[in-house]
């Protein structure tokens, strides 16, 4: 920008709105290593006893480890499938002259502006029915 | 060419399954199920035929039966073979069961202490009360609470009990008997009469504009406009921090928010001094309980807004600002007159995305308040997962779930379709550059 | 009005790109920024109209010291390359716009609008939008929004260059009518020696940031102070030999043609290393101090042609004739250099 408008009070005015969000996420983190008692703000000692899941398994609960290869298979799973689906899909489409191509592409649109969420029923229960409630197989789905 | 169609179809396919699996096949499911009594009580796979206390209720209530209904609920005592067995299975007297068959076998009681009688009217009598009731025990009859695969068995089952029907009562029998679901258009009926559904969709209206224009549109254009008129990375900070909710785990930035508002929580702490009784903030009114709900998704909503109009704004011309300003427009006049004529599309693509997004959406909703207080802040996508797939009772109305949901995806499918007319889909899909 | 910079330096970052630089642009003047790409003639023009802010100097409109004013109280008028029309208004709030943003009553806008739209002859166009204009349509918008509100100086910002080469021409001679009769002071930022030299009363020449000359066109043309500057100005452009002054002449060192030079420059050079500069119409058939080479390139231009003649050792003389003569590629000729109006240069560049 060139120096007709003064960047300061644009500054001033969203440091102010701001403010109370960095603050939230600040006491998130200071959560994690204090052990302030409810009804005050002032953080009191410092302790990684909230974070001590990292280095050892706590009784009843399963390890973070385990947490993180399962998060790591799911998600590297879910890529590789939707990249080679979806490139195939994106390639014949954009590059290849198919019969019905709108609609194709114009049922992309409609599914990208479709909140799946309302479908959430409808994909429980029949989940249900195949009896993969509940399994592990069902995320890659 | 032919080929190459062959190719691109082929190449469709898997695309085309996944379509089939998580779009096409839940949205016509939804409109099945939403036509289907289905809960927990009704299981989702079919049914079978049972007697019971409450089918019965029903055998009375709706078709007048309520001779017929007593009977089935009864109990009869018969001497058979298989009781026999049971009694001598189960360490009953040998001496006197054999006694009770030479006597009694095929011997109807109407109940259990006319058997008992007969036993202790028997030679070899057993010595307790305890004795005698571990051999009548094994001869009560019954077809009440006993799941028969198919009405034939069921059928079998009450002739065998000694009770012969009408015609109109075995088609009676047949429908308060089973136990699985079946199609009907009671969850509409129940949808349109309950007062919960008109004001599940005021709280829905209510909530998808004001968040929309007070966050999704209007907070989102306060941020893509004042970081704008900032240096690069005073602006890269800020949109950065709003963008954090996005991307932080809803759990965790629910919490952040309950840490905030709850009852010795931050606000609290701060309020206190000047008079506020601590209280959770959250939840304690309705208008406070609107106020987080409208802020924890607007907050999150906003993002979107303010990357799609940043980017918006950076595509106008340098020269158009600088022309502006030679002019002699003021800061306002240049955001009036200038940026915001410019984003005349993006706003209007911001409000209708995100009108579909916020119509669905609940999960904020369900961490933050879960509808309270006392279903002030219900919405309409919040009711229909917890009617389908969190009750308290554990009673799962999928069937009335899936009509609630149903309102959504015509919704949903509609206003899509919609956009696309209005974003001019045409230019969208222009002819591919090589074959 | 009069404008003065005085002593003006813009840096962007560590960068300085324009270092103390003086210019005074005189009342009612059109004056022509000329220079390569990055020279600092937008840089110069930016900060004219307040878009830059100075790192240190002075700016004075008049008396009136603009330095550390915003662009919207400095009463300049505008003319960007790209035009920066607002393309969601019509033509008539496009012109409109500065007095609408003065909050003047809709009846005086409109009658100034179309008192400046019969001047630049768009009168029909006012309800259409920019983007149903042609470019040359466009400019002239931009012409009339930038002099609706009689600024003190109307700045233009390569005006023409995203004109075609006819527009190009009627514009020129337009933009020219236009500030003569406004008697409005102009500055033209431009890269085009024929737009500067055919509309600018003075031309200044900028070169790294710094202003090489300022003088009328024919002067700076005639006698400019430094081969850059004869470099820029001509088309076709001047050329250039290097050799050593002997004896009063400059020698050729492949053929060995003498060209005299004047007294002065024969005592104080004497023996040196110099370049001369013989532009393409003192390099004539009929010239007077004959030079041998071979004709590498023709090119009619229909009234007059083009030849470059190659002198042995690959040196390149340019000839333009307005009779055709009847020669062709790869022909030796003899034609003679008018060295009257010879440019000589010492080995810095600088004029002697």
């Amino acid at each position: 920008m060139g120096g007709n408008f003064r960047k300061w009070p644009m500054v001033l005015f969203l440091s102010v709105l701001t403010a109370p969000l960095i603050l939230m996420y600040i006491y998130l983190f200071v959560d994690t290593v204090t052990n302030t008692p409810p009804g005050t703000m002032i953080p009191n000692e410092f302790t990684l006893e909230h974070w001590r899941f990292l280095t050892e398994i706590i009784p009843g609960r399963p390890s973070i480890w385990l947490a993180t290869w399962n998060t790591f298979v799911f998600a590297s799973v879910t890529t590789l499938v939707v990249l080679v689906v979806s490139s195939a899909a994106g390639y014949s489409l954009s590059r290849l002259q198919l019969p019905a191509r709108s609609f194709f592409l114009g049922g992309i649109m409609v599914l990208h502006a479709f909140p799946t969420v309302t479908l959430l029923i409808a994909i429980f229960l029949i989940l249900q029915m195949l009896g993969l409630y509940n399994t592990l197989s069902v995320l890659f789905w | 060419m032919g080929n190459s169609r062959h190719l691109g179809l082929f190449l469709l396919i898997p695309a085309g399954i996944f379509v089939f699996l998580f779009f096409l096949m839940p949205v016509v499911l939804t409109g099945i199920f939403a036509f289907t009594n289905m809960s927990t009580a009704t299981g989702i796979k079919g049914g079978a035929y049972m007697i019971t206390e409450s089918s019965m209720l029903s055998m009375t209530g709706e078709y007048g039966e309520d001779v017929l209904a007593e009977r089935l609920l009864q109990k009869v005592y018969t001497i058979d073979e298989a009781g026999l067995a049971a009694a001598l299975e189960s360490g009953g007297d040998a001496a006197a069961i054999k006694e009770l068959k030479t006597r009694f076998l095929g011997e109807v009681f109407d109940n259990r202490r006319d058997v008992e009688r007969a036993i202790k009217a028997l030679n070899a009598r057993p010595s307790s009360t305890r004795a005698i009731k571990l051999i009548s025990a094994n001869f009560e009859r019954s077809v009440v609470n006993v799941r028969f695969e198919t009405e034939e068995e069921l059928l079998f089952a009450i002739s065998d009990f000694g009770i012969s029907l009408t015609e109109i009562q075995i088609e009676a029998v047949q429908k308060v008997a089973y136990t699985g679901w079946y199609f009907t258009t009671q969850n509409f009926k129940t949808m349109i009469s309950l007062p919960d559904t008109k004001k599940t969709m005021i709280n829905t209206l209510f909530y998808v504009f004001t968040t929309l224009i007070l966050f999704n549109v209007g907070f989102a254009l306060v941020l893509s406009i004042s970081t704008h008129y900032m240096g690069t990375g005073t602006a890269g900070f800020f949109r950065s921090i709003w963008l954090l909710p996005r991307i932080t785990p809803p759990v965790l930035y629910v919490l952040m928010w309950k840490w905030l508002a709850w009852d010795s929580g931050f606000l609290a702490v701060i309020l206190e001094p000047l008079g506020f009784a601590p209280r959770n903030w959250l939840l304690d009114t309705p208008a406070n309980a609107w106020t987080f709900i409208i802020l924890i998704n607007g907050i999150v909503g906003a993002s979107m807004g303010m990357l799609i109009f940043s980017s918006a704004i950076k595509a106008i011309p340098d020269s158009l600002f600088h022309a502006s300003e030679v002019d002699g427009a003021s800061r306002m006049q240049q955001i009036w007159h200038i940026i915001l004529p410019q984003l005349r599309w993006p706003i209007l693509f911001i409000t209708s995305y995100q009108t579909l997004s916020l119509l669905t959406s609940f999960e904020y909703i369900l961490l933050a308040t879960n509808g309270g207080p006392g279903g002030a802040t219900e919405v309409w996508a919040l009711a229909t997962y917890l009617k389908a797939l969190s009750n308290y009772g554990g009673a799962l109305q999928y069937g009335y779930g899936a009509a609630l949901s149903l309102v959504l995806v015509v919704i949903g499918i509609t206003l899509s379709l919609i956009y696309l007319k209005v974003f001019n889909f045409a230019n969208m899909t222009s002819k591919p550059k090589i074959e | 009005m009069r404008i003065l910079l005085e002593k003006f330096t813009k840096k962007f970052g560590n960068l300085t790109v324009i270092d103390e630089m003086d210019l005074e642009v005189r009342d009612g003047e059109m004056l022509a920024l000329l220079g390569g790409s990055g020279c600092g003639k937008s840089t110069t023009l930016f900060a004219i109209c307040g878009i830059h802010k100075v790192n240190s100097g002075r700016i004075m409109f008049g008396d009136r010291d603009v330095t550390n004013i915003t662009s919207q109280e400095r009463n300049v008028g505008v003319v960007f390359q790209s035009f920066a029309l607002y393309p969601h208004m019509t033509v008539e709030d496009n012109i409109g716009f500065p007095l609408k943003i003065r909050k003047e009553s809709k009846a005086e806008i409109r009658r100034k609008v179309d008192e400046i739209a019969e001047m630049m002859h768009i009168e029909p166009f006012l309800k259409r939008r920019p983007g149903e204009l042609s470019g040359g349509q466009q400019q002239r918008v931009a012409l009339a929004r930038a002099l609706i509100r009689r600024p003190d100086v109307l700045l233009l910002d390569e005006p023409l260059a995203n004109l075609d080469a006819t527009l190009r021409l009627e514009m020129r001679s337009e933009i020219r009518r236009i500030q003569q009769e406004t008697g409005i002071t102009a500055i033209l930022v431009t890269h085009d020696q024929v737009e500067a030299m055919s509309m600018c009363d003075r031309i200044a020449i900028m070169d790294a940031g710094k202003i090489v000359q300022i003088c009328p066109p024919r002067e700076m043309y005639t006698n400019p102070v430094s081969d850059y500057v004869a470099g820029f100005l001509g088309s076709p452009p001047i050329a250039f030999l290097s050799g050593q002054i002997q004896d009063g002449n400059f020698v050729e060192p492949s053929t060995g043609t003498k060209m005299p030079v004047t007294a002065a420059i024969a005592t104080s050079h004497a023996g040196r290393e110099v370049r001369v500069g013989i532009r393409p119409e003192y390099f004539q058939p009929d010239g007077a101090t004959k030079i041998k080479g071979v004709v590498s390139f023709i090119e009619a231009q229909g009234r007059e042609t083009l030849y470059d003649v190659t002198l042995p050792d690959g040196n390149i003389l340019r000839s333009i004739q307005g009779a055709h003569s009847p020669v062709n590629i790869g022909d030796e000729v003899e034609w003679g250099v008018n060295t009257e109006h010879m440019l000589v240069f010492d080995q810095d560049g600088r004029r002697i």
